[in-house]
């Protein structure tokens, strides 16, 4: 025991405990608010980063031959603009998202653990500016793809050890954030909120940090033995020296896998919010949700090596991750059901939001189709590293995911900013993109099923067409989302008074907030009905 | 959270506080065990088949793990114990057992609630008596530290809690 001095304990007179002013502010806050609108500013600018590098892509791809590019500076753009939006853009993103609703939604003041928060955020663009400068390094950024396949990924020149340590640092990143959102979702709940009354959101994401958790060490692991095999001589994968590259594959997609699932299930949470609220019924199934969510997150751990069919299996290995892969279904099912069932005579109305919704439900069905006919295994050997690859798992991050962020930003902007967006543009954003996102990756099916190869910078002629469609497609998809920019700019400015409730159908704890909500939210202990 | 409680030992007035936790510390416990049973149910078998490198990662991350639910759930047991005994306001602090104890004169002692003077931040609860000043509550939501604090100057004051 101690007993504190005197004049130590008369500083906490002049202790200076308010915010901080100007840049100090963000660097320094450790406010679950601050922390949320960084994430969501940096991801939206990774966004345009990586979708600026999807453009030159499918500009160089709107004709056969070589146009814009060089081909190892259009795998350099196909490897970064995947890392730049699984890492930078849509992990971010959901962090975001998280940072600023978790608290607010199972009424606790702040995260768990503030000051790892803010380092959380601030590795990010420390990370990013290193993966984005071995663009300019002699011998250039990675062009093996995301998925960092040996012996190709260790033809990488210079930039190979900065990429490396990139990826820990995005690694470091997420899986400070896991522990943050666990240990506040499971310690810091207001009283009378059990785990069964917790907002889908939370649900979804408290399995999906248990995902970052649980695979991140084998993501570290496998990267850090493709440093060692290139510099120290070891030879993990390396067939002269004994090891095996067909056993990184595996590894790679233990992790890879449930990274999907990642960048998955937060997305179901957010629709499971807006659905309800515009069809103003609550949430059919609630129970089932919860448990279709954490059947996805088991599955997602033995499904990998439907990713490597065509590498060469045991037949029984093959039949197993076939049947396990198609199991996946089933409780992706439940959910599709539960939301169209909680639709079902509903008072909807069709605010951005609900939009934004409705299409995710519709394509991200799409996209699961697609995946169940990839996990045929007799069907994949056709499709395996197609443009029909390409198209399915677009269709499930595109009007997946980024759609699903997208419906959450409108959802949300009320509250976070204190003004309304303007509808009548929200809507013309909504339908350049759907109409852009369909146009852009729904040819892509029939490029894959013709047999054109992803990741080539140049084409046989019989795919020209659906490639210019493509194309065309990619650009209004991608200048459409400079309205998006505006839109959010135009919100955080002004605009018309959002009251608390925002939505009529609202519920939850954080429409109790004023809009925007005060710095340190939960003046009033919250009351869990 | 607040437990207002009588007469303890030669305290008149007792006010227990402590900030609310949704967990216990056993649970916290389970939870633990449950990331470190999955997290080397896959790092252990990877290590046999020859990618040890996983394993120091996985260590790492559990630490990490392990730390950051510790520290949380430290932070969630803590208590503040304010005793007003006849002459006397006595405070502790801590979590199995009182780390910090300050005793300031009832005389002279006086309960202050400061605004912060910039906007959105929450207030402080102050005691002080001389020249010494105890900050109390700052885990409590804001109503319950205003609550407090009236109950606290109701208390030195003899008047009754309004």
């Amino acid at each position: 025991m101690s007993t504190a001095s005197p004049a130590l304990d008369h500083d906490h007179d002049h202790e200076h405990h308010g915010p901080a002013r100007g840049l100090k502010r963000w660097l320094l806050t450790t406010n679950h608010k601050d922390i949320g609108t960084l994430y969501l500013l940096f991801s939206l600018a990774m966004f345009f980063v990586g979708g600026a590098m999807a453009l030159v892509i499918r500009a160089e791809l709107f004709q056969p031959g070589m146009q814009i590019v060089d081909p190892h500076f259009f795998n350099q753009m196909t490897t970064m603009h995947a890392l730049i939006m699984v890492f930078g853009a849509v992990m971010p993103a959901f962090v975001g998202l998280a940072n600023w609703l978790i608290p607010m939604m199972i009424g606790a003041p702040d995260m768990a653990l503030p000051r790892m928060n803010n380092w959380s955020f601030w590795i990010l663009p420390f990370a990013f500016t290193l993966l984005l400068s071995t663009l300019f390094i002699p011998g250039g950024g990675p062009a093996g793809g995301w998925t960092l396949y040996p012996p190709l990924v260790l033809q990488t020149g210079q930039a190979f050890p900065f990429v490396i340590l990139a990826i820990h640092m995005m690694g470091v990143s997420s899986i400070m954030g896991a522990i943050n959102v666990i240990a506040t979702i499971l310690n810091m709940r207001a009283p009378g909120m059990t785990l069964m009354k917790m907002p889908l959101f939370v649900w979804t994401w408290l399995i999906t940090a248990f995902l970052l958790i649980a695979v991140m060490p084998v993501l570290a692991g496998a990267v850090t033995m493709l440093l060692t095999d290139k510099y120290f001589g070891t030879s993990f994968f390396n067939a002269a020296g004994g090891g095996d590259p067909v056993l990184f594959q595996h590894i790679f997609w233990f992790f890879g896998h449930p990274e999907v699932y990642i960048m998955i299930l937060p997305a179901f949470g957010i629709i499971s919010h807006i659905i309800p609220t515009f069809a103003r019924k609550p949430l059919f199934g609630y129970a089932s949700m919860v448990y279709a969510t954490a059947s996805i997150a088991f599955l997602s751990f033995i499904v990998w090596a439907h990713h490597m069919f065509t590498v060469g299996m045991p037949l029984a290995g093959i039949l197993f991750f076939m049947y396990a892969t198609m199991l996946i279904a089933v409780p992706t099912g439940v959910k599709v059901f539960n939301w169209v069932a909680t639709m079902w005579r509903g008072s909807m109305t069709f605010e951005t939001p609900m939009l934004f919704a409705i299409a995710f439900v519709i394509l991200f069905t799409i996209g699961g189709f697609s995946g169940l006919m990839l996990s045929i295994a007799p069907a994949d050997f056709q499709y395996h590293d197609t443009y029909f690859v390409v198209a399915h798992f677009h269709y499930v991050l595109v009007p997946g995911s980024v759609f699903s962020l997208m419906a959450a930003a409108y959802y949300w902007l009320p509250k976070w900013t204190g003004h309304m967006y303007n509808e009548t543009l929200g809507k013309v954003h909504f339908w350049l993109s759907v109409i852009g996102v369909n146009i852009l990756f729904f040819p892509q099916h029939f490029l894959g099923l013709a047999g054109m190869p992803r990741r080539i910078p140049d084409y046989a002629l019989q795919f020209t067409q659906f490639n210019m469609i493509s194309t065309v497609g990619a650009f209004i998809f991608g200048l459409s989302q400079l309205l998006f920019l505006y839109i959010v700019i135009q919100t955080i400015r002004g605009g018309a008074k959002a009251t608390d409730q925002v939505w009529d159908g609202a519920k939850g704890l954080e429409w109790t907030l004023s809009s925007p909500p005060p710095y340190h939210t939960f003046t009033t202990a919250p009351e869990v009905k | 959270m607040v437990t207002c409680e009588g007469c303890i030992a030669d305290c008149q007035h007792c006010f227990i506080l402590h900030p609310n936790r949704s967990l216990t510390w056993r649970q916290n416990v389970w939870v633990f065990g449950f990331f470190c049973l999955v997290t080397l149910a896959i790092a252990l078998p990877l290590a046999v088949m020859g990618f040890w490198l996983v394993l120091p990662f996985a260590g790492l991350e559990l630490l990490a793990v392990g730390t950051g639910l510790y520290l949380v759930t430290c932070r969630c047991h803590e208590r503040e114990v304010i005793c007003i005994a006849a002459d006397s306001i006595r405070i502790e602090r801590g979590r199995l057992r009182p780390q910090q104890r300050w005793v300031l004169s009832r005389t002279w002692a006086r309960v202050e609630l400061q605004d912060c003077p910039r906007h959105w931040y929450p207030s402080r609860l102050l005691i002080r008596a001389h020249n010494r000043t105890v900050e109390i509550g700052r885990f409590l939501a804001e109503e319950e530290r205003h609550q407090l604090a009236r109950e606290l100057k109701a208390r030195l004051s003899g008047a009754p809690v309004v």
